[in-house]
């Protein structure tokens, strides 16, 4: 009982997300790569900026003073790399699901950059642990948990390699609110048997409400 | 007649105040959140275009990149955000003109944009620091600071609502001895009204501190940039711009606490058995609201 009414106090206080805003945009572009056994094995990732941001990185780099927009090849190159910095343990901001289970990606390689009508466009690799056969219906997202940067995914993936049916779902910006009402109801109604591990209600609002792409590969796609 | 007209139109805001919290702490202000976020990204991407207008020397850009920097604080503040949640709550909690609240919202947010420029330029000149060090001491260490301020202002404000019913308590167990004839001239403790009045400088200095704390990331972006251009007059403009757009809704959320205070006051009548019980609502809604400011801080701060 007193577990429950604890649980019933959490639920007046806001979800995280309500307090948090994002200051960044960026739209998300990705090429997905089967290779000759038609399974899975990497994933290009670009990343487009929102111009505001794009002219703190250029002006922070102190590139393009002049403000043409156009890089010389000095400066194209001291781009390169820019958001390659990422702090060990950073997933990268994608996510690969089969089944409800999350698939393991190593760290992204191979970073290029470029500049182009005032956004900054980088462009990296993610390698797949093991790769993943292709016949299993793919669940991919691109979202940020702490929802500092809102992604976007303006276009269906690109796919080399194999035969794949991708369709692209645009997020539904209340189904964050609803995925909270729906857990808050959820944990009310379980009541007694709540166990220890669900006392603290957690609900990731960054993935609910995001983007996604779903994927079927083979004959059947 | 007027009088009962004025009693329903306080009802009233009391009756929007509940709906919106209600609705906000139930995700169903999503829409309009979301309505807000794609105003500031192209509120955002626009300021781009105006700075890049500025570097290639177009001094009419100036205007249009203020004028920007306004709307990217009213997108951004109509988002969720601190100062909405101390102000709002402040204001319905305790005896605090709307006047007076509306000062401490338009103070705050000014204050909160001098917090900006003062990070940006101390950090870079004294401390030398980069980008990413100026933006992580602002989110982590400052939005510490600020939770923790905001949750002082909580208990501040529940204990004076405490005090305010123990005080009340006080004045009802004196009333009774007072038909004993007890011509005592002994000095009473503070009544409700003289303690709902110690609304001193201090409470003002908190809640502008506790929003000024926690600067706009965005105002640091703005900031970082124009230094970088070497137009930091410029930057430290448009981070004024963005303090009074976010002071547009910030006075508009202390109209609202302020209407939903008065329609609280509003359900009680001023004669009659009611009234007595409404002579304790003050002292306890000033502990609820702080009580709640708190604990949402704890829970952002965990």
């Amino acid at each position: 009982m007193f577990l429950r009414s604890c649980l019933a106090a959490l639920m007046i206080l806001p979800p995280a997300g309500a307090l948090a805003h994002p200051h960044l945009f960026i739209d998300a572009g990705l090429e997905l790569v089967y290779d000759d056994q038609g399974a899975l094995s990497q994933v290009a990732v670009e990343w487009r900026y929102d111009a505001f941001y794009s002219l703190l990185i250029i002006e922070d780099l102190g590139l393009d003073p002049d403000g043409d927009g156009i890089l010389t090849p000095d400066e194209q190159a001291a781009l390169q790399g820019f958001d390659a910095g990422w702090e060990p343990g950073f997933d990268g901001r994608l996510y690969l699901g089969v089944e409800g289970r999350r698939i393991g990606l190593r760290d992204g390689r191979d970073f290029t950059a470029r500049y182009e009508d005032g956004q900054l466009v980088s462009r990296h690799w993610r390698d797949l642990e093991t790769p993943l056969d292709g016949a299993l219906p793919l669940l991919v997202q691109v979202y940020d948990p702490e929802y500092y940067v809102q992604f976007s995914i303006p276009e269906p993936p690109a796919i080399t390699g194999a035969d794949c049916v991708a369709d692209l779902r645009m997020g539904d910006p209340f189904a964050a609110a609803d995925a909270y009402a729906r857990a808050v109801a959820e944990a009310l109604g379980e009541g007694a048997e709540t166990s220890p591990e669900q006392e603290m209600l957690v609900v990731d609002i960054g993935s609910v409400g995001s983007d996604e792409i779903r994927v079927r590969c083979g004959p059947d796609a | 007649m007027s009088a009962a007209l004025s009693r329903v139109v306080a009802l009233v805001g009391l009756v929007v105040g509940l709906l919106l919290v209600a609705l906000w702490l139930g995700g169903g202000l999503a829409g309009i959140e979301y309505w807000a976020t794609q105003q500031q990204r192209n509120a955002q991407n626009l300021m781009a275009g105006a700075l890049r207008a500025l570097r290639a020397g177009e001094p009419g850009a100036v205007a249009s990149l203020l004028g920007l920097c306004f709307a990217y604080g009213v997108a951004h503040a109509v988002g969720p955000g601190h100062g909405k949640v101390i102000i709002g709550t402040y204001g319905f909690g305790a005896q605090v003109p709307f006047a007076r609240l509306a000062g401490l919202s338009v103070a705050a947010s000014v204050a909160q944009a001098g917090t900006a420029v003062a990070l940006v330029w101390g950090g870079i000149t004294i401390l030398d620091l980069g980008r990413e060090a100026l933006t992580e001491l602002s989110e982590v260490a400052m939005a510490q600071i600020s939770t923790v301020m905001i949750a002082l202002v909580g208990l501040w404000l529940a204990l004076r609502g405490a005090r305010m019913l123990r005080s009340e308590a006080a004045r009802h167990h004196h009333d009774h001895h007072h038909h004993d004839g007890c011509g005592c001239g002994h000095a009473h403790g503070p009544t409700p009204q003289q303690v709902a009045q110690t609304r001193s400088l201090r409470d003002g200095l908190l809640v502008v501190a506790g929003i000024a704390a926690r600067p706009c990331t965005g105002a640091l972006f703005l900031l970082i940039l124009t230094w970088r251009m070497g137009i930091f007059g410029i930057g430290m403009l448009g981070t004024l711009a963005m303090g009074l757009g976010t002071a547009l809704v910030t006075v508009g959320v202390a109209g609202l606490a302020v209407w939903a205070r008065q329609g609280s006051v509003a359900l009680f009548p001023a004669t009659g058995p009611w009234a007595q019980l409404g002579r304790w609502l003050p002292g306890a809604m000033q502990l609820g609201a702080g009580l709640l400011i708190a604990a949402i801080s704890v829970a952002v701060l965990l």
